[in-house]
């Protein structure tokens, strides 16, 4: 089945994407970044959060295929965090 | 009119309603082999493969769909009953004494790292939560995870200095809207079968449709539910997403109380 997953790509992905930032938004809305003294980490988090991410990609179901390339990502586990993030931008304004 | 007066009226209410749901009980246990239909299992094994390739979750949520609602309710009943006990009168506003905090035990490291790992939890619990129907996991797991998350900063930076500042009624609003997202999802689902079928099924899979009843596609908005994967699961990780959201937010709200209940000692 995840040859077929893979074959599918990019085109059916997109509720894995969607879910996980309204997730992200949903418990990111009561994040207070004022409370958070170092905001230099925050690229650390996209980072690291970006290879915990190719990491968990390596269960065989969340294979992409982008530009013939297989690329194994974990959509939900990246798009929390930017949801979260998203959500921390908002409170600020 | 008095207070003893709605009382008494709210009792007859109460008992009324207690014969009839009694006599439905009892009547349905007293007849209860009319209501088996013994080739129901054999259909159920034919047809969950096409379904989700997750079988457990096909099990959960399809074959039992009932047990895994009932589960839901439990968890918000356990909410309940920790509100009551260890957070008297914090939904209508009562602030109590001030809590001792525990910020002055936690180290650099711990303040420096507990956000973004709380962070990561969060994301890894949405992960299990969205992956239900294609992995191991789904919806209880993954609330756990993210409730763990979230207890994670409340012991580190304590209650009044965490920065996932979430309140009582938010939870509680969280919590209600997981456990309506299953129950609703399981009304449409009778609601569809009674208008194609004439019999309603709660809880049918509108999105994928096994038994052909509803016609799938036909009309345009019939697939509404099929959850947007490459798998077709239909409305299994939207079930999912609903006990993640109900999971996460209760027992989010019972570390809370239970983390405010310190300060009475």
């Amino acid at each position: 089945m995840s040859s077929e997953v893979a074959a599918l790509g990019l085109a059916n992905q997109w509720g894995p994407i969607l879910f996980g930032l309204v997730y992200g938004i949903i418990i990111g809305y009561k994040v207070n970044s004022e409370e958070i003294k170092s905001k230099a980490n925050y690229i650390i988090v996209l980072v690291v959060a970006l290879l915990i991410a190719s990491a968990l990609g390596t269960y065989p179901d969340y294979q992409w295929t982008l530009f013939g390339y297989i690329i194994r990502f974990s959509e939900a586990f990246f798009s929390t965090v930017i949801g979260v993030f998203i959500a921390m931008i908002i409170r600020r304004q | 009119m008095k207070t003893s007066d709605y009382q008494q009226g709210r009792n007859i209410i109460a008992g009324v309603s207690l014969v009839i749901a009694s006599f439905v009980i009892l009547r349905t246990l007293f007849q209860f082999s009319d209501y088996l239909i013994p080739g129901m299992s054999y259909l159920y094994n034919l047809y969950s493969g096409n379904i989700a390739p997750n079988v457990i979750t096909v099990i959960l949520f399809d074959f039992r769909g009932y047990d895994t609602l009932g589960e839901t309710f439990i968890l918000i009943t356990a909410v309940i009953t920790t509100t009551i006990v260890f957070g008297w009168g914090s939904l209508k506003g009562y602030k109590k004494k001030e809590t001792p905090e525990m910020t002055e035990k936690s180290t650099v490291i711990q303040r420096l790292m507990a956000f973004p790992l709380a962070i990561f939890l969060v994301a890894f619990g949405v992960t299990i939560v969205l992956g239900g129907h294609i992995s191991p996991g789904g919806g209880f797991p993954g609330g756990a995870v993210i409730a763990t998350g979230y207890f994670l900063t409340v012991v580190i930076y304590g209650l009044k200095k965490t920065p996932l500042r979430f309140t009582h009624r938010y939870l509680v609003n969280l919590s209600t809207i997981g456990a309506l997202i299953f129950l609703l999802t399981g009304v449409l689902g009778l609601v569809a079968t009674t208008y194609y079928y004439g019999t309603g099924y709660y809880l049918y899979n509108t999105g994928v449709d096994p038994y052909d009843i509803i016609h799938v596609g036909a009309f345009g908005w019939d697939n509404l539910l099929d959850y947007p994967d490459p798998t077709h699961p239909g409305i299994l990780p939207y079930l999912n997403i609903g006990v993640g959201l109900n999971v996460l937010a209760g027992l989010s709200l019972i570390a809370m109380f239970l983390m405010e209940a310190r300060k009475d000692e």
